[in-house]
């Protein structure tokens, strides 16, 4: 049977001290991502997002409560590998997820510890530095490149192994704004070509294009919607540390000022078209 | 006043090998004391090696850096000077931690600087107000805090030297929206308080243009622009084509721009923006 969740939360608590039961890092949190979803769960430094994304291929199973993997249940160790194979992660610090000194080998040290023959591992390797934009870099060294090329080498060593999903923990924290938009930008073309994709980030404006937003604060979900539902709720964002991206934040102050916006513009396209849009123009 | 000048100061890396790197090729400029500089650019455009000069961790390979018109760089003591007088805060500081508390982590510059103990203990309670450090802090581990004290602690520590030039390679990277404000406003207070100069290198377009006086721009070693935040902003084009990019606003109305053409173009921020297309939407619905 086919499992339409291929991931699924239920109630999950997390706990980094099983002496303290009271300190959940995750309390009770429930959300699934379907196939080809693209999902971006927002929350502030320290709100429990990364222990979200190590439950997320059995890295740390839950304390209490499940999480299923295409219905595969984390806790069962004789899951594991399947599971990480489904599921990918790709963490924040390009430096700490290089193992080779070549690109090429870098990306194939996935396949090569599947037993896979040689000749299958060529290609998975060349078609996911192509899917990432980096197969001219291919016998480049792995220490020269920027931190960018390092994140989509490490992207395109997840995708050697052929996952159905994969999760960014802050991929681009540590990136300058041109190595931001590569990763984004790799996330979201995988995205249409069916990955599942969860995006955890506090940049704002990455949220924009996802399916559905998933705000987390104290471990605890605060809110689950569209993205334009969720900036629409500028005052909660704002309290849990967070904000809304600069359009959404001239577009709430255009409306203050009786400019008659309609909707919630999201994007600077958006609001320009819509801006042009009520001069007539 | 000029308290730092630099004075026609190269750079480069790995001479003699295939991977020779020019970091800085012939960059001048001066800082005014209180001044609030910006520093910006892509990877790789000569912004931490101009930075780790400014207090002589790298020395110029030709050219001379000047802290109120003396060469830093003249002999021992004069390096010495620089070094508590300019203080650098690296990216990520916080893995810099090492002492048993935050306080005696605080207390390592002055107690370089030789100063007594009564002025140490004076200068990390002034420094841990600044960042915002309860007492309780003071005496916890820095091992215990979380990402955002560890920062500002890691930072406290530098400002207790009270350098003259504070300055600071992207301060704010890896924190949250509220964690940002929050650390922009300390570097803030630290300015006021001590009529100090701040530069600050960072990636964040909107918030140099909240905050700084004025930018300097480096592309591939070479100071490409320097002036007020306006002036620097309203050259769009050329800090995209250096792989830069614009504040928000300024985008938009740029955008708008080519519409409509007779839009200003000084607007960076998003309370700017907001009053102008609100003024321009009503004179347009007025005629």
């Amino acid at each position: 049977m086919e499992n339409k969740h291929l991931l699924d939360f239920q109630n999950v608590f997390y706990t980094y001290d099983e002496e303290d039961k009271d300190s959940f890092a995750v309390k009770d949190i429930s959300f699934t991502v379907d196939k080809g979803e693209y999902v971006v769960i927002l929350g502030h430094n320290g709100s429990g997002k990364s222990t979200i994304a190590k439950l997320s291929n059995s890295i740390f199973v839950p304390s209490e409560g499940k999480v299923f993997v295409d219905g595969m249940d984390t806790a069962d160790e004789k899951n594991e590998f399947k599971i990480r194979e489904k599921v990918g992660v790709v963490f924040q610090n390009p430096d700490n997820q290089i193992v080779a000194s070549i690109v090429e080998e870098d990306v194939a040290f996935g396949p090569e510890n599947l037993g896979i023959p040689p000749k299958t591992i060529r290609e998975r390797v060349d078609n996911a530095l192509k899917a990432v934009g980096m197969y001219d870099y291919r016998l480049h060294e792995t220490h020269r490149l920027s931190g960018g090329q390092k994140q989509r080498v490490a992207i395109a060593g997840m995708i050697a192994m052929l996952p159905e999903c994969i999760v960014f923990d802050e991929p681009t924290a540590m990136l300058d704004p041109r190595g931001r938009r590569e990763v984004i930008n790799t996330a979201r073309k995988l995205n249409s070509e069916g990955m599942s994709i969860v995006l955890i980030t506090h940049f704002m404006e990455e949220a924009v294009f996802a399916d559905k937003v998933i705000v987390v604060d104290g471990g605890r979900i605060l809110a689950e919607g569209t993205p334009r539902e969720i900036f629409s709720k500028t005052e909660m964002l704002i309290s849990c540390g967070l904000d809304v991206p600069d359009t959404v934040k001239l577009s709430l102050l255009l409306k203050e000022k009786g400019v008659p916006i309609e909707g919630l513009p999201l994007t600077e396209e958006e609001l320009t078209e819509e801006y042009l849009r009520i001069l007539n123009l | 006043m000029v308290i730092l000048e630099v004075k026609n100061v190269s750079y480069g890396y790995s001479h003699g090998t295939p991977f020779e790197i020019t970091a800085l090729d012939d960059v001048s400029f001066s800082v005014e004391k209180g001044e609030l500089v910006g520093i910006i650019g892509h990877t790789g455009s000569g912004k931490s090696t101009l930075i780790k000069m400014l207090n002589s961790l790298l020395k110029p390979e030709s050219g001379q850096i000047l802290l109120d018109g003396k060469d830093i760089n003249k002999d021992k003591a004069s390096i010495k000077e620089a070094r508590s007088r300019v203080g650098l805060c690296f990216q990520y500081p916080e893995y810099q931690l090492f002492e048993e508390t935050c306080a005696k982590d605080i207390a390592f510059g002055p107690k370089n600087m030789g100063l007594s103990k009564a002025e140490i203990e004076e200068r990390v309670i002034k420094a841990a107000e600044f960042v915002g450090f309860s007492k309780e802090l003071l005496n916890k581990s820095p091992f215990d805090l979380s990402g955002g004290q560890k920062r500002r602690c890691a930072i406290a520590g530098v400002m207790a030297m009270f350098p003259e030039v504070l300055i600071l390679d992207e301060p704010t990277a890896g924190l949250d929206p509220k964690g940002r404000n929050e650390l922009t406003a300390m570097i803030e207070n630290y300015r006021k308080a001590t009529g100090a100069t701040v530069m600050i290198v960072s990636h964040s377009m909107d918030d140099m243009a909240r905050n700084a006086d004025r930018l300097l721009v480096m592309n591939k070693g070479k100071l490409a622009m320097d002036g007020k935040v306006q002036d620097v902003f309203s050259k769009a084009d050329k800090l995209i084509e250096m792989g830069l990019s614009v504040p928000v606003s300024t985008s938009l109305v740029n955008r708008l721009n080519s519409k409509l053409s007779d839009m200003p173009t000084d607007v960076f921020t998003v309370e700017d923006a907001a009053e102008l297309l609100s003024s321009y939407y009503k004179r347009r619905k007025a005629l």
